[in-house]
């Protein structure tokens, strides 16, 4: 395992972010996520209690202990968690899960390759211009795929493409070298 | 010693007179409770017909209940219909068929019915939990909705909420609900059980208490 950066500046720590964001596209072509996950329901329970309010054009669903999301091979878990809705569409605009840790797991391919990440705060959303579905890990972030393994303050990731946006550091991390993947 | 005969000839057919007049005393009692119980099981169901019984003397009945109440300021607060109301002497009605419209502003916002319900003065019912810190009046009229009790939006209300569960609590006044059985709501995609909650329909806050599920279906 190399230790990849432990920036001590703000530049260098963005340096270190985009590296590892190019890094992480270039080395994992093929891996995205369950194209089918985003179509799936999302599903969600609870040991504690739970409330749902509406203000501000939002509808918000608060769920308390034991919190369990998943969304086809999605699955997230943590001790609280916040649903918004548009009130008007009732889409479902944001979750964010907070815990001790949050933890995050999800398929990338039929494959079998799976991603993983914990963190204090968890962030999932749809990004309005890319339409990506976006993660936020957010306090003791950390990452997992099949190629590299990251640690940062908090990260950024694109489901979609299994891709780091951003990281924010100090971060450390490692990147495997696995055998060049046939393509047909 | 001669007349001992003569008494106990005159004892036991009256022994027997006074035993027979309490047993068809008894008998007529039975059966005039039972013609009673009868006439008042027409059109209830089987779970209202156990309350009843328990409620003791019946006061009044009344077919085609139809009534609406104004708040202090004059303005439409809330319909309540029911087929049928059988009052008890210890002011508590059982209704069946009851459907509540809850008004705001003069538009009706919700609708809210149950194959039963039981109207009775509130005691000592629990404050706001859903973060009001408001406490109910002890006069409220309390309204229990029984099997099949839902809450649906009404056609001015822009949710589309729907609140079903086998049994629930109206405070017609405040327009909470709460009750301690399981629920469903559906609304848009969105559907959650739990089991126990507490809703205030005015604001529309939802609290549910536990074993709580989900699914929210993505718009294709």
């Amino acid at each position: 395992m190399s230790q990849l950066a432990n920036a001590p500046s703000k530049a260098a720590q963005g340096l270190v972010s985009l590296l590892l964001g190019i890094t992480a596209l270039l080395i994992s072509p093929s891996a995205v996520s369950l194209a089918t996950d985003k179509e799936e329901k999302v599903t969600w329970e609870a040991a504690g209690n739970s409330t749902m309010t509406v203000e501000n054009g939002l509808r918000t669903l608060t769920l308390e202990e034991a919190v369990i999301v998943t969304q086809g091979s999605l699955r997230i878990t943590g001790d609280r968690a916040i649903f918004e809705y548009l009130v008007d569409s009732n889409e479902l605009s944001r979750i964010t899960v907070y815990g001790s840790p949050v933890g995050y797991s999800q398929q990338l391919s039929t494959d079998g390759e799976d991603v993983a990440g914990t963190s204090r705060e968890l962030r999932l959303y749809t990004d309005e211009i890319t339409a990506q579905s976006v993660i936020e890990l957010i306090g003791d972030a950390a990452i997992t795929s099949p190629d590299s393994t990251m640690n940062c303050a908090a990260i950024t990731y694109l489901v979609d493409l299994d891709l780091i946006r951003e990281a924010k550091g100090p971060c450390s991390g490692s990147l495997r070298n696995t055998p060049q993947q046939d393509t047909q | 010693m001669t007349n001992r005969p003569r008494i106990l000839a005159l004892f036991i057919p009256t022994l027997i007179a006074v035993g027979l007049f309490f047993t068809l005393n008894w008998v007529d009692n039975f059966s005039a409770r039972e013609a009673h119980y009868a006439g008042m099981d027409d059109g209830m169901q089987p779970a209202q017909l156990l309350d009843a019984h328990a409620r003791g003397p019946v006061q009044a009945y009344s077919q085609g209940l139809e009534t609406v109440i104004f708040d202090s300021t004059g303005n439409l607060q809330y319909t309540l219909r029911a087929e049928r109301q059988t009052q008890f002497e210890n002011r508590t009605s059982l209704l069946t068929q009851p459907q509540i419209t809850l008004f705001d502003a003069g538009r009706p916002n919700w609708h809210i019915s149950a194959d039963y319900g039981r109207l009775e003065r509130q005691q000592g019912i629990r404050g706001d939990a859903t973060g009001g810190d408001r406490e109910d009046r002890e006069d409220d009229e309390l309204i229990t909705f029984i099997d099949n009790a839902r809450v649906d939006a009404a056609v001015a209300n822009s949710s589309t909420l729907s609140l079903q569960s086998s049994e629930f609590s109206l405070i017609p006044n405040s327009e909470k609900l709460r009750s301690d059985k399981a629920v469903k709501i559906v609304e848009k995609g969105v559907s959650q059980t739990a089991v126990g909650f507490e809703a205030d329909l005015a604001n529309e806050a939802l609290y549910f208490n536990k074993e709580i599920r989900g699914t929210y279906e993505p718009a294709r």
